[in-house]
């Protein structure tokens, strides 16, 4: 049994109804302020005083903060290290005389219930690290720190490039009345787009082609069924990876409702310029009767409805299934599974499917968060907070190389704050590629010197996997290969053959309050439409319920944000 | 003498003979698939081909996890909590049970002593408030954090008491013109007939304890005070978001890692399935059948 203190729209519900509710109606007028505010800053800004982001204070500053951590990834970190005995932080205190002190320190896997908790008791440190929904919370409740004075003044040049690499989208999202309030942390959101993963080995057994159309998609999938694809003799093979939860974040169906036009749970502008929801559109219904026709042809698996992502994965594994729609990561997990068990085994990605001549288009948010940095109202030093933001992207330059490694006990994903290149990704990829292409015995760091995270270990597996290691084959084949993971998702960006989910602000007040029962209905619908216990017309049946039941009321909200907000 | 079956007797013996099999292995299964697990290579745990006889049979797991100090660290974590929290527990509900089990002539505002006992069996404060409670008396990040907040369970303390009122009078009446006082009788006289009410909470203390979690993760602030449940929960959380980050991924690869997982939770169970066999001789109701003449 698992307790979620606040996991989940429920629980955040139940608890925050009340805050929100009420904060966030007085909160509408403050939004609008603040995009314009936000705009107008960079000229506004005044000439900061010459201070400089590593200067070392002249009295010892403490930092108090909260940490969830993982065990070090790199198995040179010496044994039995704690996150109070990182390199990082011995080197803060010689550089800028901070001493960090933690509250507390656990798994990641319970930082946000531990974090809610701190929340409840109002026993908070002074830098903490929290994901939008918290940041909302803690803004409405007059929690955080304006850290705008701080920003512009302390933060090294690469830490504003990092935090306004996006020409100031990401750092909107966090200012209000044009004060600064979190700093965000976020990847390429290209990183989210679906592509479609296929056995190759199994397409040549059979003699097809890569599918380029819905249709093609259709008559793959059915001679993975019926033609024994595998050639063991046995039926014992299915079409199309799917697990329970349609929209998820793998194996699920967004790939094949993105094909055919269909956005379940994004909004998108209609002809009208307002936004509607794709959960209701007429594009979901044709979705969902061709599922019913491909469950009734045995495509998907006849448990579909009771696997979990684990499960479907399962199926992955043991080579039962030959298509599966998702990121760029499945190589490095659980593709390369199926590769150790079966060295026959070959998948390679490609374009989601085209449907009645238009390209499939895969859904991408207009931002891919990780996290915001933010500061206690309470805490004595905001500059520290910033301090320490830009001490971290300065140990990643290459002058540090020698002294920040793992055999020294410097675990880099101890420290917070981190605050990535946004463009860590690409980066790595091409200088990667740069590297194997020039046969060089290491890989560049970028022009000013910082040493791209992560480009050694991908290197590493590029080289090895192309001399023939395939051990090596996941890392390099879901970051590095040209027609790998990222190598595909990369020329989809360069086409532009996405489309954008157009909201990206908080729940609104009747999502919170309504919005896990809608999403219900919606799994329970679309699941009996697939399995076909129920007619595909009960979809109409279930717009207009979705209305009635607050759909339309959340459909005004958006609306109503989106005329402020909307850029 | 040979008895002569009916055949509604055989027929008796074979279906409760299948009834009792079934039930056995409906308890027994689901373990010793999970030892099948632990034994079988990575790659066939992954593919669910493992039922209930190792696929690809390696030690791998088991020599990996002698070397992780974790867990074996929360073991010891959790053998501490066990002891000192049921040591704890069992005398709070035995000098508890006792006076409330006397009458009301005996001991006056019994009932009110008993009511006031049990509202909070009825009536939390809630788990924010508990947790102010155990962080302001201190006690956070110490193993008192995992013992103290449950110290007397008034459910045990008022099956002890029933147990007590329905010890034979006339024992405690023998005694005392032996000149016993009340701790002598407690000691000397109730406890020892209440063996196998004593057994039952002591197996559900010693049980409780071992597989409480939630409280480990609440009350302490360093993985490194972890008892074994809270440690093994951290492996079996899932993702339940839609888009994940990179460092999500770092993390989707580790639980790939099955066999690891479940040699854990089956070491984690093992115990507590050893502790059983050893209650088992004080489980002989009727001990005090024959002691008294009426």
């Amino acid at each position: 049994m698992k307790i979620k203190l606040y996991g989940g729209l429920t629980t955040a519900m139940i608890l925050m109804s009340s805050v929100l509710v009420t904060a966030c109606s007085d909160n509408s007028g403050k939004q609008a302020a603040a995009p314009a505010a936000s705009q107008q800053q960079p000229a506004a800004a005044k000439t900061p005083e010459k201070a400089d982001p590593f200067g070392k204070f002249a009295q010892p500053v403490t930092v108090t903060q909260v940490l969830g951590f993982r065990p070090p990834e790199d198995p040179k970190t010496p044994k039995g290290i704690t996150p109070e005995q990182n390199g990082y932080l011995k080197q803060l205190k010689d550089m800028l005389n901070i001493d960090v002190k933690y509250m507390w320190t656990v798994p990641t896997e319970q930082y946000e219930q531990k974090f809610s908790l701190a929340v409840a008791s109002g026993d908070l440190p002074d830098l903490m690290v929290v994901d939008q929904k918290m940041f909302e919370k803690l803004y409405e409740q007059g929690m955080l720190a304006d850290i705008t004075d701080a920003y512009k003044t302390y933060a090294s040049p690469t830490l504003k490039k990092y935090v306004e690499g996006d020409g100031g989208f990401a750092l909107g999202m966090f200012t209000r009345d044009g004060k600064i309030y979190g700093l965000p942390s976020y990847e390429d959101p290209y990183m989210s787009t679906q592509i479609m993963w296929i056995r190759t080995d199994w397409l040549k057994n059979l003699g097809l082609e890569p599918p380029k159309t819905i249709d093609e998609l259709e008559k793959v999938a059915e001679a993975f069924v019926k033609n024994d694809p595998d050639k063991n003799g046995k039926a014992d093979t299915y079409g199309l990876a799917l697990q329970k939860k349609l929209i998820f974040w793998g194996f699920d169906a967004r790939g094949l409702f993105n094909s055919m036009g269909a956005y379940p749970t994004a909004w998108l502008k209609g002809s009208d310029g307002k936004l509607m929801a794709g959960e209701i559109q007429p594009e979901t219904k044709n979705v969902l009767a061709k599922l019913q026709s491909w469950y009734q042809k045995g495509i998907l698996d006849k448990e579909w409805a009771l696997k979990d992502d684990q499960k479907a994965v399962e199926d992955i594994v043991a080579g039962k299934v030959g298509i599966s729609f998702g990121e760029w990561w499945y190589p490095n997990w659980p593709l390369n599974l199926n590769k150790d068990k079966d060295p026959n085994a070959e998948w390679k990605p490609f374009p989601l499917p085209s449907f009645d001549g238009k390209p499939g288009k895969s859904l991408v948010n207009k931002i891919r968060l990780n996290k915001v940095v933010v500061v206690n109202k309470k805490a004595k030093h905001p500059e520290a907070v910033i301090k320490m933001a830009s001490f971290y992207n300065e140990m990643e330059r290459s002058k540090y190389k020698d002294i920040n490694k793992a055999e020294n006990g410097w675990v880099y994903n101890w420290y917070e704050p981190r605050i990535y290149n946004p463009n860590n990704f690409e980066n790595l990829f091409q200088a990667v590629n740069e590297a194997v292409a020039n046969k060089k015995d290491k890989v560049e760091s970028e022009k000013d010197e910082t040493v791209i995270q992560g480009a050694d270990e991908v290197f590493k597996a590029a080289k090895d996997y192309l001399a023939g290691d395939k051990k090596a084959w996941g890392l390099y084949f879901s970051r590095a290969a040209d027609d790998g993971g990222w190598g595909l998702t990369r020329k989809i960006r360069d086409q532009k053959l996405v489309t954008f989910n157009e909201y990206y602000g908080p729940a609104t007040p009747t999502q919170v309050e309504k919005g896990a029962s809608l999403d219900k209905l919606m799994d329970e619908t679309f699941t009996k439409i697939i399995m076909g216990s129920a007619p595909i017309d009960e979809f109409d049946k279930y717009v207009s319920s979705w209305k009635k039941l607050g759909g339309d009321d959340i459909t005004k909200e958006i609306n109503d944000w989106y005329a402020k907000n909307a850029k | 003498m040979v008895y002569k079956q009916s055949i509604g007797r055989k027929l008796f013996v074979v279906v409760n003979g299948f009834v009792l099999t079934a039930v056995m292995l409906l308890g027994v299964l689901p373990f010793v698939h999970l030892l099948a697990i632990s034994l079988s290579s990575n790659s066939a745990a992954m593919a669910a081909e493992v039922k209930l006889w190792p696929v690809g049979f390696t030690l791998e797991a088991y020599n990996y996890l002698a070397q992780k100090s974790e867990f074996l660290r929360s073991l010891g974590i959790s053998a501490e909590r066990v002891a000192l929290g049921t040591a704890v527990n069992m005398l709070l509900v035995v000098i508890t049970a006792y006076p409330l089990s006397k009458s009301n002539a005996q001991f006056k505002y019994r009932t009110a002593y008993v009511w006031f006992f049990a509202v909070t069996m009825f009536f939390g404060g809630g788990l924010i408030p508990t947790y102010i409670v155990v962080k302001e008396t201190g006690l956070l990040n110490t193993i008192w954090a995992l013992i103290l907040p449950g110290a007397l369970s008034v459910w045990n303390m008022v099956m002890l008491l029933n147990f007590f009122r329905n010890v034979p009078k006339d024992m405690e009446e023998a005694a005392v013109i032996d000149g016993a006082s009340h701790w002598a009788l407690l000691w000397k006289v109730y406890l020892p007939v209440s063996l196998p009410a004593i057994a039952t909470i002591v197996l559900f203390t010693v049980v409780g304890h071992w597989n409480s979690w939630f409280d480990g993760i609440l009350y302490m602030n360093s993985p490194e005070k972890y008892p074994l449940q809270s440690y093994l929960s951290t492996l079996v959380t899932s993702i339940n978001k839609q888009a994940i980050s990179v460092e999500d991924l770092k993390r989707l690869e580790n639980v790939s890692e099955k066999t690891l997982r479940t040699a854990q939770i089956f070491l984690g169970a093992l115990p507590i399935m050893l502790v059983y066999p050893f209650l088992q001789r004080y489980f002989i109701k009727g001990i005090t059948v024959g002691s008294v003449k009426e």
